[in-house]
């Protein structure tokens, strides 16, 4: 018997029994959209991680004191003897030490109160140069940001981020204001963009506040060693070369520590890359564990295929002995069988297919949580439909095979 | 009938005198035997069945309920082994064929006609009537027109689209004849094949048979119906498992 009369043939007989071809698929129907919005829930998760540390900045590299394999943890650090100066920024930011790096930041920071009129108001005050604005792709709202006169004569400026600025100033213009940092006036040039839809992960990103890393170190943040930083932010001339901007800071900063042996450097640079992976990695462990639940109720279904498939061959045991008696092989018999579970399977994974994705589209208004499903994660499903009834229809197939047709055809 | 019988009957009987020895011999049974084990119970269905079936016969075998005739059925249509003995379709012996084998005589030699007519319920007149060709190597257009040709043979071209439970039983029956011939078969192979069919229905269905003899079929009757029996050229006689001598 030709393929296509056998699917013909299979087709026709779940046709007949629509119901209960309908009820058997329902088990990898439920199976198949489980698996999917689960994936695309995890994949949901990722892909949110991963523009909220990519809100961050691109290009981006962190180098932060004390070495990421000394066993004592982090060594130094702001105050007590920090291993990065800003000289080791500034030997960086220039391009013939360095070619992939376009520009450093140093930073310091610590929490101050800052107080105007009645208002005061307790935030991270860091200390920077003016490339910062750009390595970590900000923006501002009025006024202008730090420049590099203010870091030369250690001028008393400061600029806000927006919910800083709100908290103090309410409706009022902050800009030309004076407001007490720790004791010493300093006057707001200008107030930053927000940059947060309101979630929690970016709204501290508007809640800050910056000053010339000159001020920082001699007026307000006290340090003892004043040369000191708490860490340099580097960003590379674009993402091909942040590998060659890691090899650069990497080697430079050695040679500006006089360390030869790398292992033993008092430094550690890390990438955004680091951080989004080590973000993600926990969020793919929770799908993998969901997506394996959902795996196994499509077994569920596939068991379910094989008890409905091992009903219907004892149903359809005088039609398998007559299409013995009229010509029919064991291995032609056989295939029909698998034929009818895969078709099954396939209808059952193209609806499980077709509720996942509709779950895609109306599930994230109501859990308010992103769904995304990857197309090969719908292909591979459906597939996976497909085997599965396959496997679970061997045993059934096998069995119809086997029937003796005078045995088949006696039945009632 | 069961053990000591076997030693009575160890002559084979022949079926019949009337014989024309010009005709060839299309089916032989010598010696046959059949003996069903059920768990530790031996139930000896035949005993040393011996007969010949000439080509373009019509043969009817008769007997009462539990004679064999079913178990003799199922051994002339390759359905079944024989436990012993040797049944040669055209000079071939087929008592000791593996089960692909016996499904293309099935397919290409034997075509059946059973008393429940089973069709199949899904599809229609014309798919029941294709279904063995489905088995061989036919092209599509060669099953339509062969299928087509022996349904208006029967009398049912305008029933070509319907499905069994829109035709009647003699209709049914006439389905499943015509299923039986599409393949050219050397042999029909009918048993009881009017036990579902009122008076009208079953004559319909014997005048056909008569037809297809006169056209030079080999037929094969099982019935207990001496009535059925008596339109056959020839009738073979079993009471518990073995031949009766033909009067
Ligand atoms: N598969 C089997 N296993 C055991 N015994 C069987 C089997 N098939 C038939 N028999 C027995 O063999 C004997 C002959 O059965 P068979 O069906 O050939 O009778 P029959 O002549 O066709 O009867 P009927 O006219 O009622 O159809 C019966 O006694 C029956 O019980
Ligand atoms: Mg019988």
């Amino acid at each position: 018997m030709s393929w296509r009369n056998l699917l013909a043939t299979a087709i026709e007989a779940v046709q007949w029994n629509r119901m209960r071809s309908v009820l058997t698929m329902l088990g990898i129907v439920i199976g198949i959209a489980a698996i999917m919005v689960t994936v695309g829930l995890g994949e949901g998760a990722q892909a949110k991680v991963k523009s909220t540390i990519s809100a961050l900045g691109s290009n981006l590299l962190t180098v932060s004191p004390g070495s990421s394999s000394s066993l004592q943890g982090v060594r130094g650090g702001l105050g007590s003897g920090s291993t990065l100066t800003l000289s080791d920024a500034s030997a960086l930011s220039n391009p013939q030490v360095a070619p992939a790096i376009k520009s450093t930041a140093p930073i310091v920071s610590g929490h101050e109160t800052l107080t105007f009129g009645s208002a005061n108001w307790t935030t991270t005050v860091y200390g920077t140069t003016p490339s910062w604005l750009s390595i970590r792709s900000r923006t501002l709202e009025e006024g202008r940001f730090l420049e590099s006169s203010d870091l030369k004569s250690g001028s008393n400026v400061i600029v806000l981020g927006a919910v800083t600025a709100q908290e103090l100033f309410g409706s009022k213009n902050a800009l030309g204001q004076s407001v007490d940092v720790g004791g010493l006036p300093m006057t707001v040039v200008g107030v930053l963009a927000p940059v947060g839809t309101g979630t929690s992960a970016t709204s501290n990103q508007d809640d800050l506040a910056i000053v010339p890393i000159t001020t920082a170190e001699y007026s307000l943040l006290g340090t003892s060693s004043n040369d000191s930083v708490q860490s340099i932010l580097i960003k590379s001339t674009s993402a091909a070369t942040l590998s060659a901007a890691y090899q650069e800071a990497d080697s430079e900063l050695l040679m500006l520590h006089g360390i030869t042996d790398p292992s033993n450097a008092d430094f550690t640079i890390a990438s955004e890359q680091s951080l989004v992976s080590a973000a993600t990695s926990v969020s793919s462990t929770l799908t993998a564990l969901l997506g394996g639940i959902a795996a196994v109720s499509l077994l569920v279904g596939g068991v379910g295929v094989m008890n409905i498939m091992l009903v219907s061959v004892t149903e359809r045991t005088k039609e398998i002995g007559l299409r013995k008696a009229l010509g029919a092989t064991p291995s032609v018999i056989r295939r029909q069988f698998l034929a009818e579970a895969s078709i099954l399977g396939a209808a059952g994974g193209a609806v499980g297919g077709a509720v996942g994705i509709l779950g895609q589209i109306f599930l994230p208004s109501v859990i308010k949580y992103p769904i995304e499903i990857p197309g090969s994660v719908t292909a591979s499903s459906i597939l996976a439909a497909i085997s599965i009834s396959l496997i679970f229809g061997v045993y059934p197939a096998a069995r119809a095979a086997r029937l003796s047709p005078i045995d088949a055809l006696r039945s009632e | 009938m069961v053990g000591d019988s076997l030693a009575e009957d160890s002559v084979p009987v022949l079926g019949d005198a009337d014989v024309d020895l010009g005709r060839e011999v299309l089916l032989q049974l010598v010696d046959i035997t059949k003996v069903y084990q059920l768990g530790s119970v031996r139930f000896q269905a035949l005993t040393s069945v011996s007969f010949e079936i000439y080509h373009g016969e019509y043969v009817a075998i008769t007997g009462p309920s539990g004679s064999g005739k079913s178990t003799l059925m199922h051994l002339i249509g390759c359905l079944d082994v024989p436990t012993s003995g040797q049944l040669l379709i055209d000079g071939k012996d087929v008592s000791r064929l593996n089960e692909l084998e016996l499904a293309q005589i099935r397919n290409e030699q034997i075509g059946f006609v059973f008393q429940q007519f089973n069709l199949l319920a899904p599809l229609t007149a014309l798919q029941n009537v294709e279904l063995p060709l489905m088995y061989g190597s036919h092209t599509k257009r060669e099953r339509g027109e062969r299928s087509l040709a022996l349904l208006e043979r029967v009398g049912l071209a305008d029933h070509v689209k319907h499905r069994p439970n829109e035709l009647s039983g003699g209709q049914q029956q006439r389905v499943a004849i015509a299923r039986a011939l599409v393949v050219g078969p050397s042999l029909i192979l009918a048993d009881e094949p009017t036990g579902n069919l009122d008076s009208k229905n079953a004559f319909d269905v014997l005048t056909l048979f008569d037809e297809l003899h006169a056209s030079g079929r080999t037929i094969v009757v099982i019935t207990h119906d001496s009535e059925v029996a008596s339109r056959a050229s020839r009738i073979i006689r079993i009471r518990d498992g073995k031949l009766e001598p033909t009067q």
